[in-house]
């Protein structure tokens, strides 16, 4: 039995050095919701995007890609190409041997001559024009000694499967299986099974996704001789920076990336694309010509680092009265050509051994090599498809037990952290308020009468409502190195210098309503330096929902630095001390008496130098609390059983957010998540040609991303409650609103029908082939009484 | 083997201004925009017809400019998401955007905003005067043809209502 | 800056005289251009094979007088221009009053701005949303090569279940269904001068390298819908995965004429019924079996469900696609049923 866990140590700011001592006042400007500060360049259209930039003398380039999903480069000839007039430079394996490009700091070979899939670089050409670069792609020979493709994960699990070429660096490996094969468990599952009352078999087939975000790709790298600029479209400034500089051999202060406005990356844009160093490394080779590199949106999807896809068996061991004995996961993870996340396989520990309250817990991940293309981070990573497991699968264990669905969760409910293994110990959770969550999304999505408007639903349109929780880890990754600055002029102008990236999520709103904050000012008076490693200091790519609580903490803590400098010089001035002044209202003044003081730029003027300038930095989390998000969906659908059409009527989530920062912004990632969620779980569906492993849909009409009038208005009543670990306890929110949508929807669909329908997309053409295989194994329980009965049943 | 084709000028009307270029056949209204008249607002997310971020108004309908070809534009009228706002301010729906938060990264704004331009410019009138009103249901439809993946739509909904209101009072444009 | 259609020579046709002129001068290097929204992204992606080059003359019919327009036929009926667009078609008056399973089929296409530009003769003449047709690594048999990859293959989606032959595709067109149920005809423009073919006839089978029987150089000039029965009544439905840009997973038009029974007792008697399918075919099926079953009967609800049955009996699912069968055997009942509510 799990040990008792106390309660959390005293939440504190996670900075090195002092943590700045409190306010001393009501907060003004945190938990407003405040205009996006960029929301007027963008809908006038006045954004730059990269894709809009054009420079003097750019040069234009285009790649080439192997058709083949697996095979060897025999001989490669790029000089009738590099001799067509206007064409500047090309790349290729004739002239990179050796050359790795970096992507979280992995090493990729530039371009390797094993072929991993179907539409991988060959090659690529810098020209005048996008014509001439066009007509010198068709000038490049090359030769390929085509092999046979293992295009899934059980051909490529088998004896004579071919070794699948891999993208990345090489780890151990038996076959196309990573090594070793990721293993976890807490207790004893066996046991666990063996003392179950019911075992709840499940089996669900969650395909891979594809991030689609609306800018595709596109950069541009100019080369002085000197220094490297780039403009891009990434998640990030200074990771790519690194990761130029690694792989062309430059001092990091040789680069400079930029990125002000760009269309969206769910983690696709992450990491330095193995585009950017071709652009780059292009530009180097033309000195003065800046050199542009756009992926059209086909390319966007042959190239893509997708979501993996998975293959899940859950074996969920309970008594006759709803308590779990055993959790054990058996996942096959199709990796594609190359992932970078063997680590990031303990995500899927967090939904399965952590949402409930198991002593018996084991989650198993082969992950399987495919000649598929590779694999990444999408927008909650591996989350999705641990959380759609487990909530499906605890749906499926309610409707064998004749319980309650929520009813089952409350009974194992987990109130404290239980170690996610035998070698983790237990610890408290910084804090955890799931329990109020489920009980506020049972309220609003009308749990108590789900069965009443399921019985009342006449003709062949069924409804049904369903639920799901999540826990997922997110709060900041090491190495935790994210600074920021905080400057004061003499004139009263303040700026936040961060060198992060704004994606959408409003990075660069949150930033100065933070300083603001700290220095009692509005936050229109706080200015952002941002999207530019110039003049700023490292921050993380703005992916893993964690610029709110990896930055924010730094921003604070230099603000508060640059106001308690300040208050040392009016403090000086007043001839009082500095304990007793306040920043607020645009003044700096003695608390309790706002007439006794001064404006915030009269404070400033009292600067002895150029600027008051402060450095905050953030230290790692600590390890005896742990960081996660929780939360719950509900969702009420109605589905036609004769069309097999689903309607989501009704999404309801309650988010344990802690505190927002700015409510809106809150708001629209919790609309996004739920919108990317229901693409996942009821449209998106690619199609592979399963002969030539060959992406037959790599467009955005067949990829069937979810319009207007799919999305229902999201109804949000999230619990916000004090969490100190957190900047004003503003937990991270881009990712969690994506995780529990498509397990709410598919219980929801499993209550209305009676059917679980266990592979993703559930698309009209699953709900019918559902349909039709209840009314057939009803056939045959008729036929044969006390035959075999259907799965799950209500 | 390439055509060899001469380019042709094109005089049409971008955001009331009468333009002239020099294009070739093969361009399309999307690229003359962005790079003949340097007006990139308007976006280029998939140039197949199938996402709607390069969603303009011509001749008071909403098209996809990366699939009207330059040339077929001589003497007609497009708008941008450049001329939404006017001497007295941004446009409603600008406002309205920004006020309800239906702007994540931007990408499919521009189209966004011009569809829902021609759906209030139809049914409302380009002053608010006409008479006629929008719903959800109208709403959805009009942007049905633009995708969003940062999941504006919600947003967009209330902004778009919060827009209609304001032309109907006869607010116009605000500042 | 993406310069992704390849380089073509554009000629405004101002007549249909000049538009066959440059066709014919051209031969297969040119194609008629409507709204360009199936064309223009089939040319960015090379889409072509022997016998289907990419075009190099794209001649714009937009301009063509005959080719505009919806106007009254002397029997009643209309006369819809090919260029016409589904937005114009879709808010007609005289077409949502008297056909409207056409102004239905019209709005049920793809989305706004689509139906802003896309025309009534480009939507009759689009080509195939097979997934192997258009992507440019595999030369199938309407790209001239000499197999079709759907099967054996992928066949989940854009595949037929009825009518099928070396070709497995469905036919896309929303249009063609509704105007099979209208029992419209088709003008067409050629050498030898027009003539006018009925719907049914326009559409080739699954052993056709292309879609429409329209020879090289010929131009689809108008549709003519003649003048619906007194009483007569007609619907369209649409079933496709999303609420808009989807082609149809399956769809069905229907008409009917109610008619009084012999001596006046009992329920209406249905006639010149008409049930045609789309989405589910190579081209526009009409499903005579289930006309048969309904024509001169009273449509009662086991007589509405026998047709649907018969709409689907000669169905053959791919490997991928059975589900189509019932989903259209129910979009069938439910066109039924909704008809016999309208013609009440």
């Amino acid at each position: 039995m799990t040990p008792p866990v106390g309660p959390p140590p005293k939440g504190r700011l996670l900075v090195h050095g002092e943590v700045p001592p409190p306010l001393g006042r009501e907060l003004a400007v945190i938990g407003r919701s405040l205009d996006r500060r960029d929301a007027l360049e963008k809908v006038t259209g006045a954004a730059i995007y990269s894709s809009d930039m054009t420079r003097p003398g750019m040069l234009h380039a285009k790649i080439l890609r192997s058709p083949h999903p697996h095979a060897r480069i025999r001989r490669m000839d790029t000089s009738r190409a590099a001799a067509l007039p206007g064409v500047h430079a090309v790349l290729s394996c004739e002239n990179t041997e050796g050359w790795h490009t970096y992507w979280y700091m992995i090493a990729q070979p530039g371009f390797p001559r094993d072929i991993a899939y179907s539409g991988q670089e060959v090659a690529v050409v810098a020209a005048e024009t996008i014509d001439i670069a066009t007509q010198a792609l068709g000038l490049i020979e090359v030769e390929y000694d085509v092999l046979p493709a293992a295009l899934t994960p059980r051909e490529a699990m088998k004896p004579d499967a071919p070794r699948v070429p891999v993208l990345d660096v090489e780890r151990p490996r038996e076959g196309n299986v990573q090594q070793p094969v990721y293993v976890r468990q807490r207790g004893d599952v066996d046991r666990g099974l063996a003392e179950a009352d019911l075992v709840s078999e499940s089996h669900f087939s969650l395909p891979t996704q594809y991030h689609v975000d609306i800018q595709t790709r596109c950069c541009i790298a100019e080369w002085d001789g000197q220094r490297l600029t780039v403009h891009e479209a990434s998640q990030g400034v200074w990771n790519v920076k690194r990761e130029l500089a690694k792989s062309l051999g430059l001092q990091e202060d040789q680069v400079r990336v930029v990125v002000q406005s760009m269309g969206g990356g769910f983690g696709s844009k992450a990491g330095a694309q193995r585009v950017v160093h071709y652009a780059a490394r292009l530009a180097m080779m033309r000195a003065g010509r800046p050199v542009r590199l756009e992926l059209t949106r086909p390319e966007e999807f042959m190239s893509h680092p997708r979501r993996y896809a998975g293959e899940v068996t859950m074996r969920l061991g309970a008594k006759r009265d709803g308590t779990l004995t055993a959790l054990d996961a058996e996942i096959v993870l199709d990796i594609g050509s190359g992932s970078l996340y063997a680590g990031r396989y303990t995500m899927t520990l967090h939904q399965i051994s952590e949402l409930y309250r198991c002593a018996n817990v084991r989650v198993r991940i082969v992950a399987v090599y495919t000649n598929t293309g590779p694999t990444g981070p999408q927008r909650g990573v591996l989350d999705p498809i641990a959380t759609f497991s487990t909530e499906a699968a605890i749906d499926d264990l309610a409707a064998r037990l004749g319980m309650d669905p929520l009813a089952l969760r409350l009974k194992n409910y987990a109130p404290d952290f239980q170690g996610l293994d035998d070698t983790t110990p237990p610890l408290p959770y910084t804090s955890k308020h799931l329990d109020v969550c489920l009980a506020t999304v049972a309220e609003e999505i009308g749990w108590e009468s789900r069965d009443r408007k399921r019985t009342a639903s006449k003709g062949p349109v069924r409804r049904g409502v369903g639920m799901a929780a999540y826990c997922i880890e997110r709060g900041g990754y090491a190495p935790f190195s994210a600074k920021a600055d905080v400057v004061a002029q003499p004139d009263g102008t303040v700026e936040v210098q961060a060198g992060v990236v704004e994606i959408g999520a409003g990075q660069i709103t949150v930033l100065p309503m933070i300083a603001a904050e700290e220095l009692g000012l509005p936050a229109e008076r706080i200015n952002i330096r941002h999207g530019d490693t110039d003049g700023t200091h490292y921050a993380p790519s703005s992916h893993a929902s964690r610029i709110t609580s990896e930055v924010g903490p730094a921003v604070l803590q230099a603000a508060a630095q640059v106001r308690q400098r300040l208050c040392e010089l009016v403090a000086e001035r007043m001839e009082v001390s500095p304990h007793d002044l306040v920043a607020q209202g645009g003044r700096i003044h003695v608390r309790g008496a706002a007439e006794r003081g001064m404006t915030f730029e009269a404070a400033c003027a009292l600067m002895p130098g150029p600027e008051i300038r402060a450095t905050g930095s953030r230290a790692p989390n600590p390890d005896d609390v742990i960081f996660r998000l929780f939360g719950a969906h509900g969702v009420e659908v109605e589905v036609d059983t004769e069309t097999g059409e689903v309607r989501v009527l009704r999404i309801v989530c309650s988010h344990d957010i802690g505190r927002p920062i700015n409510p809106k912004l809150v708001e629209s990632q919790q609309h996004g998540g739920a919108v990317m969620g229901l693409g996942y779980g009821l449209y998106e569906e690619a199609e592979m040609d399963r002969k030539s492993g060959v992406l037959l849909t790599p467009d955005v009409h067949q990829y069937r991303v979810p319009t207007s009038l799919e999305t229902p208005l999201i109804e949000a009543r999230n619990v916000e409650r004090e969490d100190a670990f957190y900047p004003y306890s503003a937990k991270p929110v881009g990712e969690a609103p994506l995780v529990g949508v498509m397990p709410a929807v598919r219980n929801a669909i499993m209550h209305a029908l009676g059917v679980g329908i266990d592979a993703l997309p559930i698309t009209p053409a699953r709900i019918l082939e559902a349909l039709a295989a209840q009314r057939a194994a009803a056939r045959t329980a008729v036929a044969k009484p006390g035959g075999a009965r259907p799965a799950a049943e209500q | 083997m390439t055509t060899a084709v001469s380019t042709r000028p094109v005089s049409l009307i971008v955001n009331g201004q009468p333009r002239r270029v020099e294009v070739a056949p093969r361009r399309t209204l999307a690229e003359l925009l962005r790079e003949d008249l340097g007006l990139t607002g308007t976006k280029i997310g998939c140039n197949r017809a199938e996402c709607g971020s390069c969603t303009v108004v011509l001749d008071g309908r909403a098209v996809f400019a990366c699939s009207v070809l330059a040339v077929e534009t001589a003497g007609r009228v497009v708008e941008t998401v450049e001329g939404l706002a006017g001497p007295e301010g941004l446009h409603p729906l600008q406002s309205a955007f920004i006020e309800h938060d239906a702007v994540q990264c931007g990408a499919c704004i521009p189209g966004i905003l011009m569809s829902l331009k021609a759906l209030l410019d139809d049914r409302l009138g380009a002053g608010g005067d006409v008479g006629g009103d929008v719903d959800e249901r109208d709403i959805r439809e009009a942007v049905g043809g633009n995708l969003c993946r940062c999941g504006t739509y919600p947003n967009t909904v209330k902004a778009t209502l919060a827009a209609a209101r304001a032309l109907r009072a006869g607010r116009g444009a605000r500042p | 800056m993406l310069d992704e259609l390849p380089p073509f020579d554009h000629v405004d046709a101002a007549s249909l005289a000049e538009a066959m002129a440059a066709l014919a001068a051209h031969g297969p290097r040119a194609q008629v251009l409507a709204g360009g929204t199936d064309l223009l992204g089939l040319m960015k992606d090379r889409i072509g094979g022997p016998g289907m080059p990419v075009p190099e003359v794209l001649v714009n019919v937009k301009r063509i007088p005959e080719l505009h327009g919806i106007a009254g036929t002397a029997d009643g009926g209309l006369r819809i221009g090919a260029a016409v667009t589904l937005a114009d078609l879709e808010r007609h008056a005289d077409v949502t009053a008297r056909f409207p399973a056409l102004a239905q089929a019209a709005a049920a296409v793809a989305t706004t701005q689509i139906r802003a530009m896309g025309t009534v003769g480009g939507n009759l003449c689009q080509r195939p949303w097979c997934w192997y047709f258009r992507h440019p690594q595999f030369p199938c048999l309407k790209r001239g090569g000499t197999q079709c990859f759907a099967l054996p293959g992928s066949n989940r989606t854009y595949f037929g279940v009825l009518g099928l032959g070396v070709c497995v595709m469905s036919h896309p067109s929303d249009l063609a269904p509704a105007l099979v149920a209208l029992d419209a005809r088709v003008v067409i423009a050629g050498a030898s001068g027009p003539r006018t073919v009925p719907i049914e006839q326009f559409f080739r089978g699954p052993r056709s390298r292309t879609e429409t029987v329209l020879e090289p150089g010929e131009i689809l000039v108008a549709v003519e819908v003649p003048a619906p029965a007194p009483g007569a009544r007609s619907l369209f439905l649409k079933h496709r995965v999303r609420g808009t840009w989807d082609f149809a997973l399956s769809e069905v038009a229907v008409s009917a004429t109610p008619r009084s029974a012999a001596g006046g007792n009992g329920a209406d008697r249905w006639h010149d019924v008409r049930v045609a399918l789309g989405g589910v075919a190579p081209f526009p099926y009409r499903a005579v079996a289930a006309e048969t079953v309904l024509d001169g009967h009273a449509p009662s609800e086991p007589l509405l469900r026998e047709a649907a049955e018969a709409a689907v009996g000669r169905a053959r699912p791919l490997p991928q696609n059975g589900y189509k069968i019932d989903l259209t055997r129910a979009l069938v009942a439910r066109a039924l049923t909704a008809l016999a509510a309208d013609l009440r």
